[in-house]
């Protein structure tokens, strides 16, 4: 049962990853089927998380990656308004082929050393030895114990990182102070016509 | 439940909390700035954080009482004089960046206080990155580095370059971490720990785990991810396009401190925890020292050879700092060879390792020399670095002219110069190791730096000997003298008196020189002696400190005794 | 493993489709009648079985009827597979977040339980979950990450659509719902850190707790200020007015289905019905106690001064008075939510946006911090 529906959710996983890839659809439309086949991709990896006993992974899973981040993709994508030539796919060259044969070679390698029995047979039963306490196993309370002592410092860090990328973010996103935007050049203007002076300082007024 | 935290570990990362707490304090200071105010009193801010940050680190590595590492935060981090010497390299680079953009800011209209702030977050991620001793938190500071070089890069608003090349980095360096956090995972799953100590310890007691693919496969993938932030070839592809699209501070930043912080990390994750003892596979019986070796000869032809035609100058740095994270590599590669994992007497060395810290640290101040001048050229998000935009500025501006040239000589490493000095104990130290293969390594070094020498001369030759063809903005900086100044003293007083910085570089490597006992002895270890704890004893003159803290894996040559005296 | 199925699909039937559709499919007309009643109308009362119009209830029949039987059409230039998708991605995770709802509390085997630090404690056996169809345990967080789900519908219906006022209408729902997100999240921080737990059934439970031994510890009690900023900003979450921006009839026809016609169009309005029930659901169970009925447990009604036995009752009847009590306390959230609907003009876009990140976040964050403070004093 279980067996069936792991490998029911990883096929799909596989086969939605690729979908993200390769769009069924060419053209303008092909960024938002491959956003809608990763989130399809990231429900698969949710369900597979669900099935090792991580049930706090896969609901943040869907709840982080699912539910937010690819939003924001489609939102991003529906406001660009994709013409078709900006999405047109370039040739494919010698160096992309060499690169997918070399991806092949590897996935072949690691498929190969999987079925070794004497390398994959100590990890199982590293991983079922964990598994020995499935009432508190990857529960809410157990990671936030982990969280709060053992991984104290790196989850405090993770605070930094969040600090630093929003400061970045609004950097990216904030308006140039003496652009030629409209709304602040208006503004200028309008305080000009009030007070008889630029706003801004030195360079003000753009 | 056990928390494993001290308030005497947060005296071990003094410096990066200095660091993240000026940070805070620039963005909050943007926030409050009137609108067309100067935001140069940001900068300031941002380098007194620096410098107490920097007297915070003096007073650490003087506390730290011989090459011993002090474990933090159970042992995910860890200060030794190994981290102490680079957070000097960290700070001293942040500093010199912080002074020498506040002008180049005002002069491409983007004098926006989030600068420094980001700057600052960078070099907190780069410290932690150096005294990260798991690989959780090592990736996290990387990404936290990262992050910051991402929009540093593309800071400026008028530059379309910029914002080019921000994204170019931000989309390979974001696959790059994937790979390495893909590598961790692999890692993890091998060995069943993120801690570096832990990984060594599992790779030690069963040599068929070290051998197995999961290992191999996780090794590699760590080593690409790195291998992208150092510019490896052939992970190098978007280092020009960066370097020369990104402000000029900022392209200084990243060539000496962020290719020094990926050394950090590659000496103490691959040397130390991977050690070559550890390690018996691969190509030609080396494992991953033998990857490296390959990828030292490709990055270093691939850097010298591809800096040859180039006519931007900001384009040639870009592929010699290529070339340069090839040398260096050799100095990885002849320090795996064992001189840091066999004995104790070799602490007494310096080793290809330490001559690595030697050689970062001249690298770094080579380069800030160069780029205090180079980023002078242009404005309004427009920077003139193409050769001919320096025809006859060794004239018309001798100071200019006098940095840039001394920085290239530097780099090239011409002799009385810093950068000569850097060379010569790298390959020194890397034929002392003896073995064939790596002399081999090392004539090919030197065979590209002779190679070198065509485009750094080159850069010489418009200075001193061409016309200037057109007028070109060049604009004066009190900053960017004073960056100027310093590190051409420096570079000078490294070349002539190499002593001092060698001495600290040799303790720097020697804290990371453990006795790596046999895999029964080592699993006996495990159970701490002590705990990790701090007591205060009350001293005649003075509170002591005494931090006492034995990372149970690993069996010192002598007792662990951090003795700090406090200076209040 | 069947039993366990078939008693799966049996709580599916009995809580989503025989309740949470019933109350969806009534406040369809009880919408119009409430309207109707504002505005001093009579409403919906022509369609009629026979002579029987049962106060216009017949309408929803006919409805239905009139969905199901019309042209379901599709514009020449929509992209056609997503277009037809889009309905079921909004209506499915609409009906998915009942699942981890608690109607009532679990039931022990054989009736033996204990009263116990205001609790029922089952003695004999495990503790089975008849009246919530799945017992996982971060139910508050399954909850999130389905509503967060619910925006797909939405959005790749308005753009599949290919109308502008449908784009306009897709981009709006999708700032619109990820801003009230992350504002509704915050809220409910304060109140997991004050029952400490994410299962929606212990939460239930802990609520029966006697404050200074007589006010129940319902979330209302605990966390007033929670309690309006959450259900404004889940009022919000289900694009229904005030907060109907997305599909202003005034301004874009009808927003991100403007194209959609028959069952489809049906499936849109009514999965914001169904979104209005779970918000009900939603707020019964974390603020006004879920089935608990004040002072009574599983024995009977205790006295809340001495804590003893005042009135016996059979531990079935307790049941059912506290799934009844569950079901009244929805039907008045429900009631309440149309009369907001009627009362309060609709915001412009911007309000709205100044509403959630600059109002009700905020205070949501002093929310938290003024709870860390009153448990770090309280301890």
């Amino acid at each position: 049962m279980e067996a069936f529906f792991f490998y029911l959710f990883a096929s799909l996983a596989v086969a939605t990853a690729l979908a993200v890839v390769f769009p069924p659809m060419r053209g303008a439309r092909a960024p938002i089927h491959s956003a809608i086949a990763l989130v399809a991709c990231f429900f698969c990896v949710a369900a597979t998380y669900a099935m090792l006993q991580a049930h706090l992974l896969a609901v943040l899973q869907v709840l982080v990656y699912a539910g937010a981040i690819m939003v924001l993709f489609i939102f991003v994508i529906m406001l660009l308004n994709l013409q078709t030539d900006e999405t047109a796919r370039t040739e494919v060259g010698f160096v992309k082929v060499l690169s997918g044969l070399l991806v092949l070679a590897t996935t072949a390698g690691v498929i190969g050393f999987l079925r070794n029995d004497d390398v994959l047979l100590p990890i199982s039963k590293q991983l079922v030895a964990q598994v020995a306490h499935p009432e508190t196993y990857g529960s809410i309370e157990e990671i936030g114990k982990l969280m709060l002592s053992e991984y104290l410092f790196a989850f405090e860090l993770t605070s930094i990182l969040l600090l630093a990328s929003i400061v970045g973010a609004v950097v990216i996103a904030k308006r140039d102070p003496r652009s030629t935007f409209m709304p602040e050049a208006l503004k200028q203007q309008l305080y000009r016509e009030r007070h008889g002076k630029s706003a801004s300082g030195r360079k003000g007024g753009a | 439940m056990n928390i494993a935290f001290n308030v005497s570990d947060l005296l071990g990362i003094l410096p990066v909390l200095i660091v993240i707490a000026f940070a805070a304090l620039c963005a909050l200071a943007e926030v409050f700035a009137k609108p067309g105010q100067s935001r140069g009193f940001v900068g300031t801010l941002g380098l007194i954080g620096a410098l107490i940050a920097f007297a915070a680190n003096a007073w650490q590595w003087h506390g730290l009482d011989g090459a011993y590492s002090v474990p933090l935060f159970g042992g995910g981090l860890v200060m030794d004089a190994f981290s102490t010497y680079f957070n000097f390299l960290f700070l001293a680079g942040t500093a010199l960046t912080l002074v020498l953009s506040t002008k180049y800011l005002k002069e491409h209209g983007s004098d926006l206080g989030e600068f420094h702030a980001l700057v600052l977050f960078a070099a907190a991620g780069m410290m932690l990155m150096a005294q990260s001793r798991d690989l959780i938190i090592l990736f996290i500071a990387l990404e936290l580095m990262s992050v910051s070089i991402y929009v540093l890069v593309a800071f400026v608003r008028k530059s379309r370059r910029g914002a080019e090349a921000a994204l170019k980095y931000f989309l390979i360096g974001a696959f790059a971490s994937a790979i390495l956090l893909y590598g961790i995972a692999l890692l993890y799953g091998a060995t069943n720990s993120v801690e570096l100590t832990t990984i060594r310890r599992a790779l030690d007691a069963d040599p068929s785990l070290a051998n197995g693919l999961l290992v191999r496969l996780g090794m590699v993938l760590v080593l690409v991810g790195i291998g992208f932030k150092v510019a490896l070839a052939p992970f190098h592809l978007w280092t020009p396009d960066v370097y020369d699209g990104a402000p000029s501070p900022v392209t200084g930043f990243m060539a000496s401190c962020v290719k020094a912080a990926g050394f950090a990390v590659l000496i103490r994750v691959f040397t130390v925890t991977f050690g070559y003892d550890a390690m018996e596979f691969g190509a030609g019986g080396n494992g991953w020292v033998g990857v490296l070796y390959l990828l030292a000869i490709v990055t270093m032809f691939a850097g010298n050879l591809a800096a040859l035609p180039q006519s931007n100058v900001k384009r040639i740095l870009a592929y010699s700092s290529i070339a340069h994270a090839g040398y260096l590599l050799v100095g990885v590669v002849a320090g795996s060879f064992g001189n840091l994992t066999i004995d104790t007497e070799a602490a007494a060395t310096l080793g290809p390792n330490g001559a690595i810290l030697f050689y970062l640290m001249v690298y770094a101040f080579s380069t800030f020399l160069v780029f205090s001048a180079l980023s002078l050229f242009g404005k309004d998000g427009e920077e003139h670095t193409h050769l001919s935009d320096l025809a006859g500025m060794g004239f018309r501006r001798p100071f200019v002219g006098l940095a840039l040239a001394v920085g290239m000589l530097s780099l090239a490493g011409m002799p009385p110069l810093g950068g000569f000095f850097g060379k010569f104990y790298l390959f020194r130290e890397a034929m002392l190791s003896g073995r064939p293969e790596v002399t081999i390594l090392v004539l090919v070094a030197i065979v590209n730096s002779m190679i070198g020498l065509y485009y750094y001369l080159r850069v010489l030759v418009f200075l001193y000997m061409k016309e200037p063809t057109r007028e070109v903005p060049v604009y004066s900086s009190r900053g960017a003298t004073t960056v100027g100044l310093i590190s051409l003293a420096l570079v000078f007083l490294l070349g002539l008196f190499p002593g001092g910085l060698l001495t600290m570089a040799q303790r720097g490597i020697g804290s990371l020189r453990p006795v790596v006992t046999t895999p029964t002895a080592s699993l006996t270890a495990t159970e701490p002696q002590t705990p990790p704890a701090a007591s205060r004893q009350a001293g005649s003159r003075a509170p002591r400190l005494e931090l006492k803290a034995p990372p149970a894996q690993l069996k010192l040559a002598t007792p662990i005794n951090l003795k700090a005296t406090t200076t209040h | 493993m069947l039993v366990l199925i078939a008693l799966t699909l049996l709580k599916v039937v009995g809580i989503v489709l025989a309740f949470v559709m019933l109350v969806a499919t009534i406040m369809t007309w009880a919408d119009r009648k409430q309207s109707a009643l504002i505005q001093d109308r009579i409403g919906p009362n022509r369609a009629s079985i026979g002579s029987v119009r049962a106060a216009g209830l017949i309408h929803i029949l006919a409805d239905a009827l009139k969905t199901l039987f019309k042209e379901d059409f599709t514009p020449r230039d929509a992209n056609q597979g997503l277009f037809r998708i889009a309905p079921f991605l909004a209506f499915v995770p609409a009906l998915l977040a009942f699942a981890v709802i608690p109607v009532g509390d679990t039931y022990c085997p054989d009736g033996a339980f204990i009263v116990q630090n205001f609790r029922d404690v089952c003695t004999a056996g495990a503790q089975a979950d008849y009246f919530r169809v799945s017992n996982m345990g971060a139910g508050l967080l399954c909850i999130f990450a389905i509503v967060s789900l619910g925006v797909y519908g939405a959005s790749i219906g308005g753009w599949a659509s290919n109308n502008k006022f449908a784009l306009i209408g897709g981009v709006r729902v999708t700032a619109q719902m990820v801003s009230y997100e992350v504002t509704m999240g915050l809220t409910l921080v304060g109140l997991l850190m004050i029952y400490g737990t994410v299962d929606l059934n212990e939460m239930v439970r802990a609520q029966g707790t006697l404050l200074w031994g007589f006010v129940p510890m319902w979330g209302i009690v605990t966390q007033p200020v929670a309690f309006f900023l959450f259900f404004t900003a889940a009022i919000a979450e289900t694009k229904r007015p005030p907060f109907d921006i997305p599909e202003a009839e005034s301004e874009l026809a009808a927003g991100y289905f403007v194209e959609y016609s028959s069952m489809r169009f049906a499936l849109f309005t009514l999965s914001e019905y169904v979104a209005s029930v779970l918000v009900a659901m939603m707020v019964t169970t974390l603020f006004l106690g879920g089935w608990q009925v004040p002072y009574l447990y599983g024995d009977g009604l205790h006295n809340p001064m001495t804590g003893d036995l005042a009135l016996s009752i059979p531990y079935l009847l307790v049941k059912v008075i506290q799934i009844g009590a569950f079901c009244f306390k929805v039907l008045a959230l429900c009631w309440l939510q149309l009369q907001v609907r009627w009362t309060l003009p609709r915001f412009r876009y911007d309000q709205l946006m100044k509403l959630g990140w600059k109002v009700i976040l905020p205070l949501s964050l002093i929310n938290v911090l003024v709870t860390g403070l009153w448990l770090l004093v309280a301890a």
